[in-house]
């Protein structure tokens, strides 16, 4: 978490008093969202990822045998109902393995969320862009404690972002942490580092 | 402004025409296609009759007249220092309001039934979508271009001048095609597909009672001729081919010029107006700072031609997407363009447009990514058809290995074409991405302007080191695909950098 908590050439230092600086940017001197460290979701998650995709996973079978059973006869409904079971062990291995990629960090000035077994995504939502902060959690979900948040960005639906797997006591923190710097007016001085607040807020 | 101004007022009743109009119309358009496309228009036509069909169109008609009317009654709307408030509905009563600050784009249309009364029509948009809208009908134009200039005088940091200094004499003309530009424009864009597009939604239609008198008509012409391969038939089908294309072609052109009849492009400072329009006239204001991006696109014809038009982006407002994304209210279209205006006009509506910009490509595996992937889509159908017994077809055992033998050589060619035509280029803080197949697509976005940053690998893509970077705008996201992945991860970075430094709000 503290590898990205390097000064950035433009943030006003000690002992520099010049109310003005127009320090050239490198690339190299940008602050890296891909080294950060990111906080794993909470335990919970992976035994609730699992029962959901086990519970998916059979009433896909039982559609497909029923299906088969219908149009054909009890053999087809036995035969493709064995086939459509195969997606039991695929979503459980998936399940297992979900929590191993799935992360998430909030820094100064954005929140990070990494997901993706297969196709691996991370997604930064810069915190300027955040219009809405949501939290909101089912009820298998409130069975495990677990909590998601939602954030929503101006302009439609392609631009939100949703955590899942957190802790309701984090997943609460985060948002009033978020809605804190939503209101806040001013923009905020850049450094480009990991947030203090956020850090503590986001261990699980 | 006095309090007799800001009184509620009801729209005049010369509103309940084009209330009328559009409420048949859009449900003309949602069901129509639906219905006829299914053939299920022609069903009930032999199954009612014309004269049901006629009764049944006309109580209709009543039916949307009454629930109009009832709308008409209870609108009220109230012009107010800081914005406009609204109260609508029937069922259910709701109360708008929209300050002026708010709103993204402000349209003025003015139908030609309103035009010996100058009476307008006032759309305002703002960023959230479709259900903020407001919508006024039927207002004196004194009062709608009030409403435009409380618009652009309240916008914070637009650097509008005062509505006083800011009169219809002071605007600067930036574009004006003529009727010929016009033309091609239909010509080389897409008018001619959504004519074919509207042709599809009646082809059941059309092929039952259409076709058998064209062929009859043919046999007429004929005459004595015989159809089976004699070089006089063979002549006759080409001339008929050519007619239908010349035909196609000139309704492509015709359609454009009532479409953008009279198109003028006008500067107001930090705003931008576009009117147009030969039985609806539109006028459109938006401003500068917000615009998301600009796209410059010369389609396969307008490339031959010299041809080109540009597309303005702003906030997708998702509801009155229509499909074609010129068609697209969100975004403007500057048509009729030659290659000369074309770079003027991106540089007064994108001073970051460089035209000697060299592009970088994108990495070349994506045609070897691609190809795999389809050549192999292309056996498992061929595999398939094998299991069905299609070998068994001559016909289809033939078009099965011509598929086989000529596909992998066309798919390669089409995909290096693909690739050749992606590129990219960040110049400063915009950003070029140009993408096309035979025709050429490059647009130009400030990265301060974007919403979200996401990097996207899939398994064949963290073995190669590439990924895919996906930049989320207001109006939609814009993808650069088969990056390397240290590219992808320094462009986000310089992306955010610029983002999270900027003060500023995208919409």
């Amino acid at each position: 978490m503290n590898q990205n908590q390097h000064t950035h050439p433009e943030q006003k230092g000690p002992g520099n008093d010049s109310p003005f600086s127009n320090e050239p940017i490198t690339p190299e001197t940008l602050p890296d969202y891909s080294v950060v460290e990111l906080n794993p979701v909470a335990t919970a998650y992976r035994p609730y990822v699992m029962l959901t995709g086990a519970f998916s996973a059979l009433v896909f079978t039982a559609v497909v045998s029923f299906g088969a059973f219908l149009f054909g006869d009890f053999r087809w409904a036995l035969g493709l109902g064995l086939v459509a079971s195969a997606s039991l062990p695929a979503v459980l291995i998936h399940g297992w393995l979900d929590p191993r990629y799935r992360g998430w960090a909030v820094r100064d000035h954005d929140l990070i969320h990494a997901y993706g077994v297969i196709w691996r995504q991370t997604v930064v939502l810069p915190l300027a862009r955040i219009q809405h902060v949501e939290t909101a959690t089912g009820p298998i979900e409130r069975l495990f404690g677990l909590m998601r948040l939602q954030c929503f960005s101006a302009g439609g639906a392609s631009a939100d972002l949703v955590i899942h797997g957190l802790r309701p006591e984090t997943a609460l923190r985060i948002r009033t942490h978020l809605l804190e710097r939503i209101r806040s007016a001013e923009p905020p001085e850049y450094h480009g580092g990991v947030d203090q607040e956020g850090e503590t807020a986001g261990h699980e | 402004m006095s309090e007799a101004q800001q009184a509620w007022r009801r729209l005049s009743p010369w509103a309940i025409l084009p209330l009328w109009v559009r409420t048949a119309r859009n449900l003309i358009r949602e069901f129509l296609p639906v219905i006829l496309g299914a053939g299920a228009g022609v069903a009930l036509a032999e199954g009612l009759g014309v004269r049901e069909l006629v009764l049944g169109l006309v109580a209709l008609l009543l039916g949307i007249l009454v629930h109009t009317l009832i709308w008409y009654r209870r609108f009220r709307f109230r012009i107010e220092d800081e914005g406009v408030r609204v109260r609508q509905g029937i069922l259910q009563r709701r109360e708008l309001r929209v300050t002026w600050d708010r709103v993204r784009n402000v349209d003025l249309r003015q139908p030609v039934y309103f035009r010996p009364l100058d009476l307008v029509g006032v759309i305002l948009e703002t960023p959230g979508g479709h259900g903020e809208e407001v919508s006024v009908e039927a207002i004196p134009r004194a009062q709608a271009e009030q409403i435009r200039e409380s618009v652009g005088r309240q916008a914070p940091d637009s650097g509008v001048p005062d509505a006083q200094t800011v009169r219809a004499g002071d605007s600067e003309v930036l574009h004006q095609p003529s009727t010929r530009a016009l033309f091609l424009h239909g010509v080389v864009s897409g008018q001619l597909w959504i004519f074919l597009a509207a042709l599809g939604a009646i082809y059941g239609y059309l092929h039952r009672y259409i076709t058998p008198r064209v062929q009859a008509l043919l046999e007429e012409v004929s005459g004595d001729i015989a159809f089976e391969g004699t070089p006089a038939s063979i002549g006759l089908i080409i001339l008929a081919l050519l007619a239908i294309a010349v035909f196609l072609v000139t309704l492509s052109g015709l359609i454009a010029l009532i479409r953008y009849h009279g198109y003028v492009l006008l500067r107001d400072g930090d705003r931008f107006r576009a009117r147009h329009g030969l039985f609806e006239s539109r006028e459109r204001t938006l401003r500068r700072n917000k615009l998301q991006a600009v796209t410059r696109v010369e389609t396969a014809s307008g490339r031959l031609l010299g041809r080109s038009y540009l597309l303005g982006h702003q906030a997708a407002a998702e509801a009155s997407t229509e499909g074609v994304p010129e068609l697209r209210d969100a975004t403007v279209v500057v048509p009729g363009l030659g290659g000369e205006e074309a770079e003027r006009l991106l540089t007064i509506l994108e001073p970051g447009y460089g035209r000697r910009l060299s592009l970088q490509a994108i990495d070349s595996r994506f045609r070897r990514f691609w190809f795999s992937r389809l050549c192999l889509g292309l056996l498992l159908a061929a595999f398939v058809l094998v299991i069905a017994g299609a070998a068994g077809h001559p016909a289809t055992a033939l078009m099965m290995a011509a598929a086989l033998v000529f596909g992998p050589p066309l798919l390669a060619l089409v995909l290096y074409r693909r690739w050749r035509m992606w590129g990219w280029a960040l110049d400063g803080d915009f950003l070029h991405i140009q993408s096309g197949f035979l025709g050429l697509q490059r647009e130009i976005f400030h990265i301060g302007r974007v919403q979200q940053v996401r990097v996207h690998r899939s398994p064949y893509q963290r073995r190669a080191g590439l990924a895919n970077l996906v930049l989320g705008l207001p109006d939609g996201a814009r993808t650069l695909p088969f990056l390397p992945h240290e590219t992808a991860i320094a462009l986000g970075n310089r992306v955010l950098y610029r983002v999270e430094t900027s003060a500023s709000h995208a919409l």
